[in-house]
């Protein structure tokens, strides 16, 4: 006998086994049997799948507008959203423009100061 | 049902004439693996068409021949085995345990001499454990090598050589045994 590629030897008593364990048929009409429990099967009524009850408000008009109303707010929603997004830029910029003016006039008083500064160390 | 196409080509067809063919040209390996698994041929022949049932409610998923084989030796065997174990009150007996209870079998030994080759080994078979009863009929009646027998029983290589080698030690024990009480007698 060959058992994953290696030969293996059966004794005797492997071998009485082997010789001893065939399949045996079915009792007569098995097939028939089967074939008659599988026709029933098929033929018989399938279970109903009952709808879950849903509630006398919520009718296919009513679904309509609850799904526009929802639809509405989300839109309505969103443009809120978007706006209060577009005023905080707005003033982001804004904020940004006047940090530069000051820093310009900053700058230009610094070297008024420092051209005055030299006038009068020139005089001394 | 539908026909389907199997991985190399082969088609196996489960339309409701083809069905009963195939149920024909299997039913008796999957009749005898039942049968060795629970030993009565009530209840054997109620898991085989419970297995061909499942198949027909099951057919789309099987590919090809081979498949197919495979799939009804391994349905079988596991519906087989759960259902000894659904009716047994006792666990699973050990091998020590065996060995006690053939010692006070020796009232069935005087006629067993005289069984032809099959009765005798089916009465060694059937006085083995389940699962051992399992790997034994897959090994020597349908010649599956353990790797494959381990795939089909969910179980590791190891185990069903373990398996293997401990009912061949059991039933040459009890052979040797009933044919002690046999000469006694």
């Amino acid at each position: 006998m060959i058992d994953n590629g290696v030969e293996r030897h059966e004794d005797d008593f492997e071998q009485q086994l082997r010789a001893g364990l065939r399949p045996g048929e079915p009792p007569a009409g098995f097939a028939d049997r089967l074939m008659q429990r599988l026709a029933e099967e098929e033929a018989a009524p399938q279970p109903k799948v009952i709808a879950m009850p849903k509630p006398r408000w919520w009718q296919p008009s009513a679904q309509k507008w609850a799904i526009a109303a929802t639809l509405l707010a989300v839109a309505s929603g969103g443009a809120v959203v978007e706006r209060q997004m577009e005023q905080r830029r707005a003033e982001r910029a804004a904020g940004e423009q006047a940090r530069e003016q000051v820093m310009f006039a900053l700058q230009i008083t610094s070297e008024q100061l420092q051209h005055v500064n030299q006038k009068i160390n020139g005089q001394q | 049902m539908s026909v389907s196409l199997c991985r190399g080509g082969e088609f196996v067809d489960l339309s409701a004439g083809s069905f009963r063919e195939i149920v024909m040209q299997h039913q008796a390996m999957v009749f005898s693996l039942a049968r060795r698994v629970v030993t009565d041929p009530g209840l054997a022949e109620e898991v085989a068409q419970d297995v061909f049932m499942e198949l027909h409610r099951r057919g789309t998923e099987v590919e090809s021949g081979d498949h197919l084989k495979y799939w009804l030796r391994r349905v079988t065997m596991h519906r087989a085995i759960d259902q000894v174990r659904r009716r047994s009150a006792r666990p699973e007996l050990q091998g020590d345990e065996f060995v006690e209870e053939i010692h006070t079998d020796g009232a069935a030994s005087a006629s067993w001499q005289q069984l032809g080759l099959a009765s005798r080994v089916e009465s060694l078979v059937e006085s083995l454990p389940e699962t051992q009863r399992a790997v034994v009929t897959l090994r020597y009646q349908e010649d599956i090598d353990p790797d494959e027998i381990a795939a089909l029983l969910n179980m590791p290589v190891a185990t069903v050589k373990s398996h293997l080698q401990r009912a061949l030690q059991l039933m040459r024990r009890k052979a040797s045994v009933v044919l002690k009480e046999y000469r006694r007698d």
